[in-house]
């Protein structure tokens, strides 16, 4: 699980709008919308290499602690994979 | 022929095109895209669409009793047709219009092509279209968004009538630009309803403006633009009507105003990742570089009072 690792794919569109993100599947046409805690959670995933990494920096972040992070990380993950807004590899 | 300048597009054409062929020629510093206009017939529309295979049919539906067809040629060009005003053909990069209008006077007609064809044509030349009517105020774009039946023309209008200068009405092309999102003024033209003109006319420069005629109710006005060139907007007004509010209020837009952005934006059905893009970031640098007010307008409230707490509110902007 330490190499789990999330990015953004090419037909994504990612827009900050103040504190929210807009992503936009350019496949679909579809728009997203992620709130502040949402938009955390990418730019994590933006800054860390991996899932493990990312949710060390959120959970000292937000003061809990690492694993419930973890967890919650990796769900938000795989929903955004579902609709096709980040590619997983490794894990 | 006639050039002009309306939705950031350089405009020629040849035929009577009243609101389109009175405007300033083309010049300044912006750049303009180039877009003729000229008259088709029938037989060169078949002509054209002739040995187009793989055509792709985007819209047909009947809106208020009339029917509307869009289809987008292999090639690209998208064809329009309205049982009502005609058939028109936009090319692929929105350089040419072909109209093919209904025996009917071209002010008539011309309210489709200046409504959904233009725009149409501005969005191939990499415009977002907007509906929305807008003002210049301070050297700045007020753009008024809602609804039909919100009341965007009348406070618009009244906006000009308290000395905004008139930039569209109904459809205004949008750009990113190095300052902000640019609103280009459209064609000089406006629909209003006749008693909010009479009110209007007798106090203001709306008095002198041409009438062209009545189509659906509403007086079709030949209007005075506050120029040819773009401006940067600073305000987004969304107009809702709710018979339940108390009292008209203008308050910071809730949520997301990019929902609410994109809920203005024109034809769907082009959805290349070209125009998505664009679409994306006009929308997202409003939210990001313009104010945005929800504007809560309750049924004792007309036009003018929403225009008084529009004014107020853009005054508070600039204090």
């Amino acid at each position: 699980m330490d190499n789990l690792r999330a990015a953004t794919p090419a037909h994504v569109a990612v827009r900050r709008v103040a504190s929210e993100t807009v992503l936009l599947n350019l496949e679909t046409g579809v728009y997203h919308g992620l709130d502040v805690l949402g938009s955390d959670f990418l730019s994590a995933l933006e800054d860390h290499r991996t899932l493990a990494a990312a949710s060390r920096a959120l959970a000292r972040s937000y003061g809990v602690s690492c694993d419930r992070t973890y967890e919650d990380l990796e769900r938000f993950c795989r929903q955004m994979a579902d609709r096709g807004l980040l590619e997983l590899s490794g894990g | 022929m006639w050039h002009a300048s309306a939705f950031g597009l350089h405009i020629s054409g040849s035929f009577p095109a009243p609101g389109l062929e009175e405007l300033e020629e083309p010049g300044g510093q912006q750049r303009r895209r180039p877009t003729v206009l000229r008259i088709g017939s029938d037989k060169e529309i078949d002509r054209l669409a002739a040995g187009a295979t793989g055509d792709r049919t985007l819209i047909d539906r009947s809106l208020a009793g009339t029917r509307m067809r869009i289809t987008q040629e292999a090639r690209g060009a998208y064809l329009i047709l309205n049982e009502h005003y005609g058939c028109f053909r936009v090319s692929a990069d929105g350089g040419e219009v072909i109209c093919v209008p209904h025996e009917l006077p071209a002010w008539y007609w011309q309210r489709f092509l200046v409504g959904q064809v233009l725009p149409l044509a501005a969005l191939r030349h990499g415009l977002e279209p907007l509906h929305a009517s807008a003002v210049e105020l301070g050297g700045r774009a007020l753009l008024c968004l809602g609804t039909s039946g919100a009341g965007k023309t009348c406070t618009a209008l009244h906006l000009v009538a308290r000395g905004a200068g008139f930039l569209a009405d109904d459809v205004v092309a949008a750009e990113v630009g190095s300052e902000g999102v640019l609103a280009h003024p459209g064609a000089a033209l406006a629909s209003v309803d006749p008693g909010e003109l009479e009110r209007l006319a007798t106090r203001s420069e709306l008095g002198s403006w041409t009438r062209l005629g009545m189509m659906q109710g509403e007086v079709r006005l030949r209007a005075r633009r506050a120029g040819p060139d773009a401006v940067v907007t600073n305000g987004l007004y969304v107009l809702v009507r709710d018979d339940d509010a108390r009292e008209l209020t203008v308050q910071p837009l809730p949520g997301n105003p990019v929902a609410s952005l994109l809920g203005a934006t024109f034809n769907a059905y082009v959805d290349d990742p070209q125009r998505l893009l664009v679409q994306l970031d006009v929308c997202t640098g409003l939210s990001e570089a313009a104010a945005t007010r929800h504007v809560m307008v309750p049924r004792h409230a007309g036009p003018s009072e929403v225009a008084d707490a529009i004014l107020a509110d853009a005054a508070a902007l600039r204090r």
